[in-house]
Protein backbone atom coordinates (compact mmCIF):
# COMPACT_ATOMS: atom_id res chain seq x y z
CA UNK A 1 0.00 0.00 0.00
CA UNK A 2 2.78 2.41 0.96
CA UNK A 3 4.69 1.49 -2.19
CA UNK A 4 1.65 2.24 -4.31
CA UNK A 5 1.18 5.61 -2.64
CA UNK A 6 4.83 6.50 -3.17
CA UNK A 7 4.63 5.42 -6.80
CA UNK A 8 1.60 7.61 -7.40
CA UNK A 9 3.18 10.61 -5.65
CA UNK A 10 6.42 10.19 -7.59
CA UNK A 11 4.62 9.89 -10.90
CA UNK A 12 2.67 13.08 -10.18
CA UNK A 13 5.84 14.96 -9.21
CA UNK A 14 7.81 13.69 -12.18
CA UNK A 15 5.17 14.77 -14.62
CA UNK A 16 4.63 18.20 -13.09
CA UNK A 17 4.60 20.72 -15.94
CA UNK A 18 7.65 22.93 -16.15
CA UNK A 19 6.97 26.57 -16.93
CA UNK A 20 9.12 28.26 -19.53
CA UNK A 21 8.49 31.84 -20.57
CA UNK A 22 10.43 34.36 -22.59
CA UNK A 23 10.49 38.16 -22.25
CA UNK A 24 7.53 39.59 -24.13
CA UNK A 25 5.18 36.66 -23.63
CA UNK A 26 1.59 37.80 -23.22
CA UNK A 27 -0.97 35.80 -21.25
CA UNK A 28 -4.47 35.93 -22.73
CA UNK A 29 -6.94 35.03 -20.03
CA UNK A 30 -10.11 36.99 -20.60
CA UNK A 31 -12.18 33.83 -20.34
CA UNK A 32 -10.07 32.04 -17.80
CA UNK A 33 -12.98 31.40 -15.43
CA UNK A 34 -15.05 29.45 -17.92
CA UNK A 35 -11.94 27.81 -19.33
CA UNK A 36 -10.88 26.69 -15.89
CA UNK A 37 -14.16 24.83 -15.57
CA UNK A 38 -13.04 22.56 -18.41
CA UNK A 39 -9.39 22.50 -17.28
CA UNK A 40 -8.25 24.53 -20.25
CA UNK A 41 -5.22 26.73 -19.38
CA UNK A 42 -5.05 30.34 -20.58
CA UNK A 43 -3.22 31.15 -23.78
CA UNK A 44 0.42 32.22 -23.98
CA UNK A 45 1.25 34.43 -26.93
CA UNK A 46 5.01 34.43 -27.53
CA UNK A 47 6.10 37.66 -29.21
CA UNK A 48 9.60 36.36 -29.93
CA UNK A 49 8.72 33.69 -32.43
CA UNK A 50 6.37 36.01 -34.27
CA UNK A 51 8.70 38.99 -34.48
CA UNK A 52 11.36 36.83 -36.06
CA UNK A 53 9.08 36.48 -39.06
CA UNK A 54 6.92 39.58 -38.98
CA UNK A 55 7.43 43.18 -38.04
CA UNK A 56 5.08 44.72 -35.49
CA UNK A 57 3.13 46.46 -38.26
CA UNK A 58 1.99 43.15 -39.75
CA UNK A 59 -0.45 42.75 -36.83
CA UNK A 60 -0.57 46.16 -35.11
CA UNK A 61 -2.93 47.82 -35.41
CA UNK A 62 -4.88 46.30 -38.26
CA UNK A 63 -5.40 42.87 -36.68
CA UNK A 64 -4.75 43.53 -32.98
CA UNK A 65 -5.00 46.85 -31.16
CA UNK A 66 -1.91 47.24 -29.03
CA UNK A 67 -3.83 47.21 -25.78
CA UNK A 68 -4.59 44.58 -23.22
CA UNK A 69 -8.28 43.73 -23.18
CA UNK A 70 -9.07 45.45 -26.47
CA UNK A 71 -9.47 42.22 -28.45
CA UNK A 72 -12.29 39.81 -27.74
CA UNK A 73 -10.53 36.69 -28.93
CA UNK A 74 -12.61 33.55 -29.02
CA UNK A 75 -12.17 30.29 -30.90
CA UNK A 76 -15.13 31.20 -33.11
CA UNK A 77 -13.44 34.45 -34.07
CA UNK A 78 -10.18 32.64 -34.78
CA UNK A 79 -11.82 30.01 -36.93
CA UNK A 80 -13.64 32.84 -38.69
CA UNK A 81 -10.30 34.37 -39.71
CA UNK A 82 -10.12 37.21 -37.22
CA UNK A 83 -7.27 37.88 -34.77
CA UNK A 84 -4.96 34.89 -34.61
CA UNK A 85 -6.98 33.26 -37.36
CA UNK A 86 -5.73 35.83 -39.87
CA UNK A 87 -2.62 33.67 -40.14
CA UNK A 88 -3.38 30.54 -38.18
CA UNK A 89 -5.73 29.13 -40.77
CA UNK A 90 -3.67 26.32 -42.22
CA UNK A 91 -2.48 28.50 -45.12
CA UNK A 92 -0.06 31.06 -43.71
CA UNK A 93 0.55 29.25 -40.44
CA UNK A 94 -0.72 26.08 -38.83
CA UNK A 95 -4.43 25.72 -38.30
CA UNK A 96 -5.95 26.01 -34.83
CA UNK A 97 -6.16 22.28 -34.23
CA UNK A 98 -3.23 21.95 -31.83
CA UNK A 99 -4.71 23.15 -28.55
CA UNK A 100 -1.65 22.65 -26.34
CA UNK A 101 0.53 24.92 -28.46
CA UNK A 102 -1.39 27.98 -27.33
CA UNK A 103 -3.28 26.88 -24.22
CA UNK A 104 -0.14 26.39 -22.16
CA UNK A 105 -0.08 29.11 -19.50
CA UNK A 106 0.90 27.95 -16.04
CA UNK A 107 -2.14 27.76 -13.80
CA UNK A 108 -1.71 28.52 -10.08
CA UNK A 109 -1.88 25.39 -7.96
CA UNK A 110 -0.07 23.24 -10.48
CA UNK A 111 2.90 22.88 -8.14
CA UNK A 112 5.69 23.79 -10.58
CA UNK B 1 15.22 0.21 -1.08
CA UNK B 2 14.99 -3.34 -2.24
CA UNK B 3 12.50 -4.52 -4.78
CA UNK B 4 12.03 -8.06 -3.68
CA UNK B 5 10.42 -10.05 -6.41
CA UNK B 6 10.80 -8.55 -9.86
CA UNK B 7 8.24 -5.81 -9.43
CA UNK B 8 8.50 -3.56 -12.48
CA UNK B 9 6.25 -0.86 -11.07
CA UNK B 10 8.47 -0.65 -8.01
CA UNK B 11 11.59 -0.20 -10.11
CA UNK B 12 9.95 2.50 -12.24
CA UNK B 13 8.73 4.30 -9.13
CA UNK B 14 12.20 4.13 -7.61
CA UNK B 15 13.91 5.57 -10.68
CA UNK B 16 11.36 8.36 -11.01
CA UNK B 17 11.72 9.18 -7.33
CA UNK B 18 15.48 9.47 -7.77
CA UNK B 19 15.07 11.72 -10.80
CA UNK B 20 12.49 13.91 -9.06
CA UNK B 21 14.74 14.31 -6.04
CA UNK B 22 17.71 15.23 -8.20
CA UNK B 23 15.68 17.78 -10.14
CA UNK B 24 13.54 19.39 -7.49
CA UNK B 25 15.61 19.36 -4.28
CA UNK B 26 18.80 21.27 -5.26
CA UNK B 27 17.02 24.49 -6.32
CA UNK B 28 15.06 24.44 -3.08
CA UNK B 29 18.25 24.00 -1.07
CA UNK B 30 20.02 26.74 -3.03
CA UNK B 31 17.17 29.13 -2.38
CA UNK B 32 17.09 28.21 1.29
CA UNK B 33 20.80 28.83 1.74
CA UNK B 34 20.58 32.12 -0.16
CA UNK B 35 17.77 33.22 2.12
CA UNK B 36 19.63 32.23 5.29
CA UNK B 37 23.01 33.81 4.62
CA UNK B 38 22.12 37.50 5.01
CA UNK B 39 20.28 36.84 8.28
CA UNK B 40 23.24 35.01 9.74
CA UNK B 41 25.60 37.84 8.89
CA UNK B 42 23.31 40.43 10.44
CA UNK B 43 22.91 38.36 13.59
CA UNK B 44 26.64 37.90 14.00
CA UNK B 45 27.74 41.44 13.42
CA UNK B 46 24.89 43.42 14.89
CA UNK B 47 24.35 46.71 13.14
CA UNK B 48 27.76 47.00 11.49
CA UNK B 49 28.06 46.66 7.74
CA UNK B 50 30.39 43.99 6.45
CA UNK B 51 32.57 45.85 3.99
CA UNK B 52 35.06 43.08 3.33
CA UNK B 53 35.68 42.17 -0.29
CA UNK B 54 34.08 38.75 0.18
CA UNK B 55 30.62 40.17 0.68
CA UNK B 56 30.57 42.29 -2.49
CA UNK B 57 29.75 40.52 -5.73
CA UNK B 58 32.23 40.91 -8.54
CA UNK B 59 30.17 42.06 -11.56
CA UNK B 60 32.58 40.39 -13.95
CA UNK B 61 32.36 37.01 -12.25
CA UNK B 62 29.05 36.83 -10.48
CA UNK B 63 25.97 35.40 -12.11
CA UNK B 64 23.77 36.16 -9.10
CA UNK B 65 22.61 39.56 -10.19
CA UNK B 66 19.80 41.05 -8.18
CA UNK B 67 18.21 43.06 -10.96
CA UNK B 68 15.09 41.50 -12.43
CA UNK B 69 16.13 42.15 -16.02
CA UNK B 70 19.53 40.55 -15.48
CA UNK B 71 17.82 37.52 -13.99
CA UNK B 72 15.47 37.29 -16.95
CA UNK B 73 18.35 37.73 -19.37
CA UNK B 74 20.45 35.07 -17.67
CA UNK B 75 17.53 32.70 -17.33
CA UNK B 76 16.01 30.25 -19.74
CA UNK B 77 15.55 31.23 -23.39
CA UNK B 78 14.05 29.19 -26.19
CA UNK B 79 16.52 27.47 -28.50
CA UNK B 80 15.16 29.42 -31.45
CA UNK B 81 16.73 32.61 -30.12
CA UNK B 82 20.25 31.20 -30.03
CA UNK B 83 22.72 33.20 -32.05
CA UNK B 84 20.74 36.43 -32.02
CA UNK B 85 22.58 39.46 -30.66
CA UNK B 86 21.78 40.36 -27.07
CA UNK B 87 21.85 43.56 -25.07
CA UNK B 88 23.59 44.12 -21.76
CA UNK B 89 20.94 42.18 -19.87
CA UNK B 90 21.04 39.15 -22.12
CA UNK B 91 17.72 39.97 -23.77
CA UNK B 92 17.52 39.75 -27.54
CA UNK B 93 18.46 42.99 -29.31
CA UNK B 94 15.89 42.88 -32.11
CA UNK B 95 17.04 46.12 -33.77
CA UNK B 96 20.58 44.75 -34.07
CA UNK B 97 19.26 41.39 -35.29
CA UNK B 98 17.38 43.14 -38.10
CA UNK B 99 20.29 45.43 -39.00
CA UNK B 100 22.69 42.50 -39.19
CA UNK B 101 20.27 40.63 -41.42
CA UNK B 102 19.91 37.70 -39.04
CA UNK B 103 16.14 37.96 -39.20
CA UNK B 104 14.04 39.12 -42.14
CA UNK B 105 10.58 39.86 -40.76
CA UNK B 106 8.10 41.13 -43.28
CA UNK B 107 5.78 44.07 -42.88
CA UNK B 108 2.61 42.43 -44.06
CA UNK B 109 0.97 39.05 -43.94
CA UNK B 110 0.65 39.27 -47.71
CA UNK B 111 4.13 38.65 -49.15
CA UNK B 112 3.28 40.60 -52.30
CA UNK B 113 2.91 43.89 -50.44
CA UNK B 114 6.21 45.77 -50.85
CA UNK B 115 8.19 46.94 -47.82
CA UNK B 116 7.77 50.68 -47.37
CA UNK B 117 10.54 53.06 -46.42
CA UNK B 118 10.70 53.96 -42.75
CA UNK B 119 9.93 57.51 -41.68
CA UNK B 120 13.10 59.20 -40.43
CA UNK B 121 12.85 62.04 -37.94
CA UNK B 122 14.73 62.38 -34.69
CA UNK B 123 13.03 63.91 -31.68
CA UNK B 124 15.25 65.47 -29.05
CA UNK B 125 13.84 65.96 -25.57
CA UNK B 126 16.25 68.09 -23.53
CA UNK B 127 16.61 67.19 -19.91
CA UNK B 128 14.16 69.00 -17.61
CA UNK B 129 16.36 68.73 -14.55
CA UNK B 130 19.92 68.51 -15.84
CA UNK B 131 20.53 65.42 -13.72
CA UNK B 132 20.76 63.18 -16.75
CA UNK B 133 21.39 63.72 -20.44
CA UNK B 134 18.39 64.55 -22.57
CA UNK B 135 16.44 61.79 -24.29
CA UNK B 136 16.51 60.99 -27.98
CA UNK B 137 13.74 59.35 -29.95
CA UNK B 138 14.63 58.04 -33.44
CA UNK B 139 11.53 57.60 -35.63
CA UNK B 140 13.45 55.50 -38.12
CA UNK B 141 14.17 52.67 -35.70
CA UNK B 142 10.55 52.57 -34.66
CA UNK B 143 8.88 52.99 -38.06
CA UNK B 144 11.00 50.20 -39.46
CA UNK B 145 9.01 47.91 -37.22
CA UNK B 146 5.73 49.68 -36.46
CA UNK B 147 3.01 51.50 -38.31
CA UNK B 148 2.21 55.11 -37.46
CA UNK B 149 -1.15 54.29 -35.87
CA UNK B 150 0.48 52.06 -33.26
CA UNK B 151 1.46 55.21 -31.36
CA UNK B 152 -0.38 58.11 -33.02
CA UNK B 153 -2.63 59.34 -31.65
CA UNK B 154 -3.61 56.91 -28.92
CA UNK B 155 -0.28 57.02 -27.10
CA UNK B 156 1.46 60.17 -28.35
CA UNK B 157 -0.01 63.33 -29.81
CA UNK B 158 2.04 64.14 -32.92
CA UNK B 159 2.74 67.70 -31.80
CA UNK B 160 5.91 68.86 -30.08
CA UNK B 161 5.38 69.75 -26.46
CA UNK B 162 1.92 68.22 -26.18
CA UNK B 163 2.96 65.03 -24.39
CA UNK B 164 3.78 65.09 -20.72
CA UNK B 165 6.65 62.65 -20.63
CA UNK B 166 8.22 61.83 -17.31
CA UNK B 167 9.93 58.67 -16.15
CA UNK B 168 7.17 58.10 -13.63
CA UNK B 169 4.46 57.99 -16.30
CA UNK B 170 6.68 55.82 -18.48
CA UNK B 171 7.41 53.46 -15.60
CA UNK B 172 3.66 53.10 -14.99
CA UNK B 173 3.25 51.65 -18.45
CA UNK B 174 2.07 54.74 -20.30
CA UNK B 175 3.71 56.50 -23.24
CA UNK B 176 7.01 54.75 -23.98
CA UNK B 177 6.20 52.23 -21.27
CA UNK B 178 3.38 50.72 -23.36
CA UNK B 179 6.08 48.72 -25.13
CA UNK B 180 9.34 49.36 -23.31
CA UNK B 181 9.36 47.05 -20.35
CA UNK B 182 6.84 44.62 -21.83
CA UNK B 183 7.95 43.73 -25.33
CA UNK B 184 10.77 46.11 -26.22
CA UNK B 185 13.94 46.70 -24.22
CA UNK B 186 13.31 47.54 -20.57
CA UNK B 187 13.59 50.92 -18.93
CA UNK B 188 16.58 49.73 -16.91
CA UNK B 189 18.71 50.50 -19.96
CA UNK B 190 18.97 54.27 -19.43
CA UNK B 191 21.65 55.04 -21.98
CA UNK B 192 19.64 53.60 -24.85
CA UNK B 193 17.59 56.82 -24.76
CA UNK B 194 19.51 59.27 -22.57
CA UNK B 195 22.57 59.86 -24.67
CA UNK B 196 25.06 62.61 -24.06
CA UNK B 197 24.80 64.50 -27.32
CA UNK B 198 21.01 64.78 -27.28
CA UNK B 199 21.24 68.37 -26.01
CA UNK B 200 23.37 69.44 -28.95
CA UNK B 201 20.44 69.85 -31.34
CA UNK B 202 19.65 66.31 -32.39
CA UNK B 203 20.42 64.58 -35.66
CA UNK B 204 23.03 61.94 -36.26
CA UNK B 205 22.96 58.30 -35.33
CA UNK B 206 22.14 57.31 -31.79
CA UNK B 207 24.64 54.90 -30.27
CA UNK B 208 22.91 51.56 -29.84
Amino acid sequence: MIKKLIAVAVLLAAFAPASFSEYGDIILDRYKDTMAEVDLPPVVFPHWTHRMQFKCKACHESIFPMQRGASDITMSAIIDGQYCGACHNGKIAWDPLYCDRCHSAPVSGDGH
Amino acid sequence: MGCAGHNTACWIAGVMLAISLAVFIPPVLAQASADEAPDNKAAQEGASVDSSADSVADPEESTEFVGEMYQIGLGWHPAGLEGLPTDRFGLVDWVAALEQGMIKPRSNIDPNVPEGLPFDMNIVMPSKTGMIAGAYFPHKTHTTWMSCDSCHIKIFMPLAGSNDLTMSTIAKGQACGVCHGKVAFPLNDCTRCHISNADAGGGGEAGQ
